[in-house]
């Protein structure tokens, strides 16, 4: 498989739409965790001050990581490169696992930078405004490394998404407003239901305080790495049956 | 040695391949070919595995193709030529599929130096031209310098120097003592090229054949000129043979010898102006064995170049 997965990191790195989206991830983090500190009162506790802090960016910044997983096999559909791409490499799921492998690697790293820019710079906006905090405080650590793991999963759900539905706009046109408000909208009529949809699971993953959900962040984490599992496992199933045209 | 066995493959109720069973040999080209729609195309991909055949499978000197550990490195194969994202480099492009079977990166430039690709081997193939995805495609198939070609139509819409490199090239490709199986709708470009022929007509085998055992099993006619021609026609009938009456006034006869033509001519005092042995042409004899065989023999021809296009 480590052929496939060199394979692989080439046609991401030569594509300028992964970098646009790496940028454009970076850039917004910053801006929205700068913007989101801004409204950081005086006397706030530590831990809500940082959830203020590290809550805001990935609500956005998991579209554009998404997108990355989903176009990883939907363009592929799209421009029907998966014709010479299955032709050197016939064993499908050992092409699926290469992807899964890059694109989640890509994630974690990608998913590192962007939330190291936006701590550091949530950490100097709230220092400005005389409201310092301490990345290493309780919980703090822990929800940093939880945001770096929710991108990464993130870019498999994408990969998923993308074997699955294979036409990049309408895997996009399903999981983008799912994952911005979809969740949301279905937790007002449902609201039982709603902590244990992917996405609302996984953002225990970032979250330094409870928030008032009745999940954990370790359960939260296992949900979404469950529903990302099903939806990788679903295509995978329909990937090895599927003809290529 | 390519051995394709009892292949079937509908998509729904559609039948696109129908229990089709051939040999493709090494050191000779080997043309595939029918009328547009007639399973070409689905044939390949079943061969690589690509699209999931129903029944059969096909062997590459006696293995699947998903069981070849390196599998471009032993049988090359285009099938789509514009199968590549507009915005990478042909180049990134080749490096990507290289690494994918271990082809080291050095026959990445002496593919493009093959094919006349070295100039723009570093340009976006989105501003490619029809030609030049053909030479990528062919690229991409020589790239692990593989022991079996499969081309799928890999002469259309190049111009007729670029026709004649092909043709070439897989000349080439055989003399080296590669198997190589190439596929097209037109007889006529395929008819200086190949050694062996496959032809199907909607997805069944018609005939596999030397080249020119195809050409001598095709029908033979006789050219006939006379004044009396209506009542030559009749007698011909008599004798059970099929005539047909060409613009030019010649009588074209199909089942009698040329002597017992004469000899009926001549008991009836029937003069004859030519008495001719005609052999059909390579393109009379291919559209003869597909004749009806095709998924758009009712249309004008502009009709099927209409549906051809929507193919694509």
């Amino acid at each position: 498989m480590n052929k496939l997965i060199r394979a692989e990191w080439i046609k991401l790195r030569s594509v300028r739409t992964t970098w646009l989206l790496a940028i454009v991830s970076i850039v917004l983090a910053v801006v929205i965790t700068a913007l989101a500190t801004a409204s950081v009162e005086d006397g706030t506790a530590v831990a809500e001050r940082f959830d203020l802090l590290l809550t805001p960016a990935p609500l956005i910044v998991r579209l554009f990581i998404l997108v990355l997983g989903i176009l990883a096999f939907a363009n592929e559909y799209r421009y029907g490169t998966i014709v010479p791409t299955l032709a050197a490499a016939p064993i499908r799921n050992e092409l699926l696992g290469a992807k899964l492998v890059v694109l989640g690697g890509f994630g974690l790293v990608l998913g590192a930078v962007v939330t190291l820019a936006s701590v550091v710079a949530g950490v100097t906006a709230l220092s400005l405004v005389g409201q310092p905090v301490s990345v290493f405080d309780g919980e703090i650590p822990r929800a940093i490394a939880g945001t770096v793991a929710f991108y990464g999963i993130c870019a498999l759900f994408g990969v998923g998404a993308g074997v699955l539905v294979r036409q990049p706009t309408i895997a996009i046109g399903v999981v983008i407003p799912w994952a911005l408000f979809g969740e949301r909208a279905l937790g007002s009529f449902l609201p039982n239901l709603a902590s244990y949809l992917p996405f609302t699971a996984g953002a225990q993953l970032y979250a330094v305080t409870t928030r008032g959900e009745p999940l954990d962040p370790g359960v939260g984490a296992a949900l979404f790495l469950t529903w990302t599992a099903l939806l990788i496992l679903v295509g995978s199933l329909l990937f090895q049956r599927r003809d290529v045209s | 040695m390519i051995e394709a066995k009892g292949l079937s493959k509908s998509y729904g109720s559609k039948v696109a391949v129908d229990d089709l069973s051939f040999e493709v040999h090494p050191g000779r080209v080997t043309g595939f070919l029918g009328p547009n729609g007639s399973g070409k195309s689905t044939t390949m991909r079943v061969m690589l595995q690509l699209d999931v055949a129903e029944t059969g499978q096909t062997l590459f000197d006696g293995q699947r193709y998903a069981d070849i550990q390196y599998p471009t490195r032993t049988v090359g194969s285009l099938l789509e030529a514009h199968a590549v994202h507009p915005k990478v480099t042909a180049r990134n492009h080749l490096r990507a599929l290289a690494a994918a079977n271990r082809i080291p990166e050095t026959r990445v430039d002496h593919v493009f130096g093959q094919v006349g690709l070295t100039d723009a081997a570093e340009r976006h193939t989105g501003g490619f031209s029809l030609g030049m995805f053909q030479r990528l495609g062919l690229a991409t198939a020589l790239l692990g310098d593989p022991g079996t070609l499969i081309l799928d139509e890999p002469m259309n819409g190049l111009d007729p120097e670029g026709i004649h490199w092909i043709r070439s090239l897989l000349r080439e490709l055989a003399q080296e003592g590669r198997t190589v199986f190439v596929s097209s709708h037109l007889l006529a470009e395929m008819a200086e090229t190949v050694d062996d022929l496959v032809v199907i007509g909607r997805g069944r085998l018609i005939a596999q054949s030397a080249l020119e055992d195809f050409v001598g099993q095709a029908r033979q006619g006789v050219r006939v000129r006379s004044p009396r021609l209506e009542e030559l026609t009749r007698l011909l009938a008599g004798l059970g043979a099929e005539t047909t009456l060409g613009a030019d006034g010649s009588l074209t006869v199909i089942g009698a010898e040329p002597s017992a033509i004469g000899d009926l001519a001549a008991a009836q005092s029937i003069p004859l102006h030519e008495l001719t042995l005609v052999s059909f042409s390579l393109e009379e004899a291919f559209l003869d064995a597909t004749a009806g065989s095709g998924e758009y023999t009712t249309m004008t021809d502009a009709d099927a170049a209409a549906a051809t296009e929507e193919e694509r």
